[in-house]
């Protein structure tokens, strides 16, 4: 990992960190910004996925798995940003749901990865197992929107603090010669 | 490529062109510095950090990744180690996916003649420098010296070859990304680089997500590059080493002024005749360094023995050496060398109109 990206790391964890601890506090006020910088990020994503498939990505072999990754992303970010205007208890469902598919893709990627031998694999598999419990519990407890926020808050809390870590650890490549 | 051919084998190439075993060992000692001389060790003794010829892994991992990060990236691996192929060639696509594709790496180009010529009438340790470079078109060839994943991706559709014609045996490759579990050559499990989605991501550079196959000279298998189309590419690094080679003693000849000219596609196959039978054997044999090997044949050439290579070895002079007699100094040679390769090579990369390795001021170029 680049210093670069080291501190890209830190610094989006901190944020994170901060918006869970003010969702736990005031979810109300807080809960149309989260969704407004998500919506957002999710579809400038998608959108510069869509040109890098058109322009780089449609030559690879294997480029396709862009272009579906990319109407993906857009479709969430446009959908995301729709949500501005829906009851928190519906918000909640759609985060924790966000959450529980990206920690199945963290398990299934930490279980390829362990196939691999590489050393990264715990990290990614407990963040996965992490983001899944806590769409979970958010779904349990669903009818008390108000514990449901809790949790999702705590979900954040954590992903803020994984992200952090991240940005400090140690990283390996393979050398070229 | 690894040290047994950088090393050992340039030793061989070079006592058979003729040089002296005190001047092949110059040469060799030159070729295989290239895979060692990184900012660090420049910094270290106080050197331009600019000749630098290659990157430690810990400088990739904390490289600039914006646009002049990548050039200065590219500029070096490119230049020593991914040496272009064709800066013209036609393809359809945007003009960033082209100037991408144009930099893919290859034998007997137009670059690896300059390359040559570029050493000619210079020291020993220029010799050096360009033989790593024109080793390294036939080893690294299909990939890309800089970060791409368009260009320098593999899948799982990869094949190694285990024997010869008709009988040979097809093979799925297993890839593992442990950077330090050796390959496991019998198993047919090789370590390569993760996957990374982003294009300009430094795992994306080279030929890492092929592992070391391409270092090894007894490698043959099939793959499907990232830029081809879906068409199977057979990379048969016995031959190409050969090539290699043939090659490296043409233009060492050619350095010595054996012979007038240096052109794309000339291998001097007589002079290695006599010892062809014996080399192909080393190059086929499955391990993980023909160092021995090549050692003991160079050895047997010239009747001295080869001095182990030691990367401090001339660092002291250049260190001791006054300000304006290290130019003069062993490291000091090679500095000179390496930055007119990377002043060439960027050059020509930017007159293609490609801005990947730099931009170059009005009138540069000529």
């Amino acid at each position: 990992m680049t210093k670069a990206r080291r501190v890209g790391s830190v610094l989006t964890g901190l944020i994170i960190l901060l918006f869970g601890l003010s969702f736990a506090v005031d979810p109300d006020s807080v809960y149309s910004i989260i969704i407004l910088i998500l919506g957002f990020s999710l579809l400038l994503s998608g959108i510069r996925s869509m040109i890098y498939y058109a322009t780089m990505a449609r030559h690879m072999v294997g480029g396709k798995s862009v272009l579906y990754r990319a109407v993906i992303i857009l479709d969430l970010g446009i959908f995301t940003l729709s949500l501005n205007h829906v009851p928190l208890i519906f918000v909640v469902l759609y985060l924790a749901g966000i959450h529980g598919f990206s920690g199945i893709i963290d398990i299934l990627r930490a279980m390829e990865s362990k196939r691999l031998q590489a050393s990264s694999w715990k990290l990614s598999f407990s963040h996965g197992v992490i983001n899944v419990i806590m769409a979970a519990l958010c779904l349990v407890f669903l009818k008390t929107v108000e514990v449901a926020v809790v949790i999702y808050s705590l979900g954040l809390v954590y992903s803020g603090a994984m992200r952090i870590i991240q940005g400090f650890r140690r990283t390996d490549a393979v050398y070229i010669e | 490529m690894n040290a047994d051919y950088h090393y050992y084998a340039t030793y061989c190439a070079a006592y058979m062109a003729g040089y002296s075993h005190e001047e092949s060992q110059a040469i060799c000692y030159s070729a295989q510095f290239v895979d060692l001389c990184s900012k660090t060790l420049l910094r270290k003794n106080k050197a331009p950090a600019a000749a630098a010829t290659t990157q430690l892994q810990l400088e990739l991992m904390d490289a600039r990744m914006d646009y002049i990060g990548l050039q200065d990236i590219t500029r070096i691996w490119t230049s020593f180690h991914f040496l272009p192929e064709n800066l013209y060639a036609e393809i359809k696509g945007s003009r960033r996916y082209r100037n991408k594709y144009r930099l893919i790496c290859g034998p007997n180009g137009e670059l690896a003649v300059k390359t040559v010529e570029l050493a000619k009438g210079k020291s020993l340790q220029a010799a050096g420098v360009a033989m790593h470079v024109l080793a390294d078109t036939w080893a690294h060839r299909y990939f890309a010296g800089t970060p791409s994943l368009v260009i320098n991706n593999t899948n799982y559709h990869f094949y190694e070859l285990l024997g010869e014609g008709e009988e040979a045996e097809t093979r799925l490759i297993e890839f593992r990304h442990s950077p330090n579990a050796p390959d496991d050559l019998k198993e047919g499990k090789y370590t390569n680089s993760v996957f990374q989605g982003s294009e300009n991501n430094v795992m994306n550079l080279g030929h890492g997500r092929a592992g070391h196959l391409p270092d090894y000279s007894f490698a043959r298998y099939k793959y499907l590059p990232a830029w081809g189309e879906f068409r199977e590419v057979l990379k048969d690094n016995p031959s190409d080493y050969l090539h290699a080679f043939c090659q490296m003693v043409q233009a060492l000849r050619y350095l010595r002024g054996v012979i007038p000219s240096f052109e794309a596609g000339a291998y001097d196959f007589d002079t290695v005749a006599p010892y062809r039978e014996e080399i192909e054997q080393i190059l086929t044999r499955r391990q993980l360094s023909a160092a021995a090997d090549w050692r003991a044949l160079g050895e047997r050439l010239s009747g001295c023995a080869i001095d182990e290579f030691d990367i401090d070895r001339f660092q002291k002079e250049y260190m001791d050496a006054p300000a304006e007699k290290k130019p003069e100094t062993f490291l000091g040679n090679f500095v000179q060398a390496a930055l007119a390769q990377k002043s060439m090579v960027a050059k020509e990369i930017a007159a293609s109109g490609n801005r990947l390795a730099g931009i170059v001021k009005r009138g540069e170029s000529e």
